[in-house]
């Protein structure tokens, strides 16, 4: 899989940060290392990765095994936030969430995922206020007044560009430029899709502005970032706050968080190349058991699927009838979940099959693991 | 070229006509040999009428049509099967068919490119494309037109007209090929016409044909041209009326349950661009002039879209509105009935609560 995909277009010239693709996701599920020797700044702590669905397509591809194989490919939102109240309140850019079913937030260093909700869009700027569902002692405060800003003055940013399964936010700096007619602000600075949403500071720390655009390379630009303003930030928190509805105050539901986590796990797991887990498989018996909706149905047939085919393809075998024991008894466990859970989203929710034709595939009357040869 | 003639081409059944005649549709033109002729039943001396043995359709064909059967494979493993009957009248020839897909993964249906080959077999030369234009129908089809210039070995030119209806598992397809000479001769154009208008759609494959507008069952409603599902109790009445937004033309969709004490619909405009808070203050101005007051006004989101809830009163009558703004388009979901009313409430954040955007 190419590494990037594609960015979602804002303005001439300009294109968004949320990826709107596939990244690069390794072939193996790895735990890191060894703790990170180097110290993250307040801001870093306070920086979460924004994972989200917003639907998923059906795509052919040879196994290592040498088969062909049909596999979920999720069409992912992935961003930035930044936790701006210990409310649990993050701020983001409005692209990074447009459109999602499903979304979860990820704290840095951590691979628990967290239910995540919209509380409030800004209809005139790119802006968003999220509210998760978990404490957080490290926030990037609010400041009440804007910060003095001046030309070449150094402005760093925080993100998770790129690579999903890093587990630690990626700094970087420039300077800044000038602001603009339409009330950006521009800087000299390098970011790449996934760094949208995420906060841009000043030298002493303190919040300046949200990360929302790049300059579009396809058109010769190039290591230019735009930002949107403290003041707007500002604004669209005491929108938030004064009418963000139920979601504001609602007690969390359990099932949030476990359609949060299968949202990481399906991400995770899903690329060209699916990745076997066994580890997630208790999830994905939850989210079996409490899927409600046509896309929490969807989205569990999904990453069932992935992982029917990821662990055949772990074994080397072309169907669960070549596997053994307890693999196959698990492979068959998979397949069953997958196609109970689609049939359950095109007797419940027919719509659904729109974004995620994999509706029809499990729902025929032979449902294959592979693809024959012609 | 008019609109409507479009929607004629679907033949709907008497009880989707209204609604069907009601909408207008997109602006550019679509192929000349697409005008149907206007109401009645279509008849072209010679012709006889044709239903594929797999069902799908029915229409008119030439008398000396041979029926034709093709099968194939698509990228997946699934088998095709493409059941059909073409034949010539005077300088054109015609072919209308139907395409299935079946086993397989992916199991969509076979895309319109993956057959232009068939076109080509035609012994044409050169082919170019001139036009192709994709929508939605309110009967619950995607349809795609497309023109195509073809030249023959011989030099002569032919237009290529396509049409195709592309709904849940089969793409149903009509092409009329003519020399460019013929196109213009008013007996060949009105054949053509003739041809295409001829076409009967079995509904049973139709996404989400719309209804007279009274209470039922609850069911899912999924308007292709308008991008979105909800869950309606009844099949709603469709209607497409136009507006003027910086000096261009732009559609609104507009689907309505409507009972003794209740109405309910959707309304999705298609501003083509993304739309700011201006788009609120119109939603909040509407009722107001209708004399109901605000009684209820926050900010509402729906799949990372953001949009206000609102609940206006009037007398003993409570409107609730939930607006939502996509980058294209935005759409007001409504419910109206009784004041204090708990059925009512049920019904009505039940409906809004179900509210889909597709796009």
């Amino acid at each position: 899989m190419n590494a990037t995909g594609a960015v979602l277009a804002l303005l001439a010239g300009a294109v968004g940060l949320t990826v709107a693709a596939q990244l690069t996701v390794a072939a193996k599920a790895q735990a890191p290392e060894a703790a990170p020797v180097i110290r993250l700044r307040p801001v870093d702590q306070a920086t979460v990765r924004l994972v989200g669905v917003s639907g998923s397509a059906v795509a052919a591809y040879e196994g290592r095994s040498g088969h062909g194989r049909v596999i979920v490919s999720p069409s992912s939102r992935l961003g930035t936030g930044v936790v701006v109240d210990p409310r649990g309140l993050v701020v983001t850019a409005r692209h990074v969430v447009e459109g999602v079913d499903f979304l979860a937030a990820i704290f840095p260093g951590e691979d628990q995922a967290v239910a995540t909700r919209v509380l409030h869009i800004d209809l005139e700027h790119d802006l968003a206020v999220l509210r998760v569902k978990r404490d957080a002692p490290r926030t990037v405060p609010i400041p009440q007044q804007d910060p003095e800003l001046m030309l070449s003055q150094r402005i760093s940013a925080s993100g998770y560009p790129l690579e999903l399964r890093e587990r630690y936010p990626a700094a970087v700096s420039g300077e800044l430029s000038r602001p603009r007619n339409d009330g950006l602000v521009q800087i000299a600075m390098s970011v790449n899709p996934g760094n949208s949403g995420g906060p841009a500071v000043d030298e002493q720390g303190r919040l300046v502005g949200i990360v929302t655009m790049r300059g579009d390379p396809g058109r010769g630009v190039q290591g230019v970032a735009f930002i949107e303003p403290l003041a707007r930030v500002r604004a669209v928190m005491v929108a938030a706050e004064a009418d963000g509805g139920p979601a504001l105050t609602a007690p969390w539901r359990e099932r949030e968080a476990l359609f949060a986590q299968l949202v990481a796990d399906f991400l995770r797991t899903s690329d060209e190349q699916p990745v076997y887990e066994a580890t997630a498989l208790d999830a994905l018996r939850a989210g079996g058991r409490e899927a409600r909706t046509g896309e929490q149905q969807m989205l569990v047939a999904s990453h069932a699927w992935n992982m029917h085919i990821g662990l055949l393809e772990a074994r080397r075998v072309r169907a669960l009838t070549d596997l053994e024991g307890d693999d196959r008894e698990r492979a068959q466990e998979l397949r069953d979940l997958a196609v109970r859970l689609a049939t359950r989203a095109k007797e419940s929710a027919p719509y659904v099959g729109l974004r995620y034709p994999l509706v029809r595939a499990l729902t025929l009357p032979t449902v294959r693991s592979w693809v024959p040869d012609r | 070229m008019p609109d409507e003639s479009r929607d004629q081409l679907v033949r709907p059944s008497p009880s989707r006509a209204a609604s069907a005649s009601a909408s207008s549709a997109n602006a550019s033109a679509a192929p000349a040999a697409a005008t149907a002729s206007s109401g009645g039943s279509v008849r072209i001396p010679g012709w006889s009428s044709y239903r594929p043995d797999i069902g799908g359709f029915r229409c008119l064909v030439p008398g000396r049509a041979r029926p034709f059967r093709e099968r194939g494979h698509v990228v997946d493993g699934a088998r095709f099967v493409k059941v059909g009957m073409a034949g010539v009248s005077g300088p054109a020839f015609y072919e209308a068919s139907v395409q299935v897909i079946e086993g397989g993964i992916v199991g969509d249906v076979v895309d319109l490119r993956d057959r232009e080959d068939v076109v080509r077999q035609r012994s044409f030369a050169a082919l170019e494309t001139r036009t192709t234009e994709v929508y939605r129908s309110p009967e619950g089809y995607q349809v795609i037109d497309a023109i195509v210039d073809g030249t023959l070995p011989t030099g002569e030119a032919y237009v290529v007209y396509h049409r195709s209806y592309r709904g849940r598992a089969r793409l149903v397809r009509l092409v009329a090929a003519m020399p460019v000479a013929a196109a213009s001769n008013a007996v060949q154009a009105r054949r053509a016409r003739s041809f295409f208008g001829s076409l009967e759609l079995d509904e049973d494959d139709a996404a989400s044909p719309a209804g007279d507008g009274t209470p039922g069952p609850w069911r899912w409603y999924q308007p292709l041209e308008a991008g979105f599902a909800a869950r309606f109790p009844g099949t709603p009445r469709y209607v497409s009326t136009t507006f003027r937004h910086e000096e261009q033309e732009r559609r609104v969709h507009r689907y309505e349950i409507e009972g003794p004490e209740l109405r309910l619909w959707v309304r999705a405009y298609d501003f083509g661009e993304r739309m700011g808070a201006s788009v609120v203050e119109l939603a909040r101005q509407a009722p107001r002039e209708e004399g109901f007051t605000v009684v209820e006004d926050r900010a509402w989101t729906r799949q990372g879209y953001g949009g206000r809830a609102m609940v206006f009163r009037k007398g003993d009558v409570r409107r609730l509105l939930r607006l939502l703004v996509t980058p294209t388009h935005v759409f007001e979901i409504f419910a109206e009935g009784p004041d204090e009313d708990a059925e009512f409430d049920e019904l009505a954040f039940g409906f809004a609560n179900s509210f889909r955007t597709l796009r």
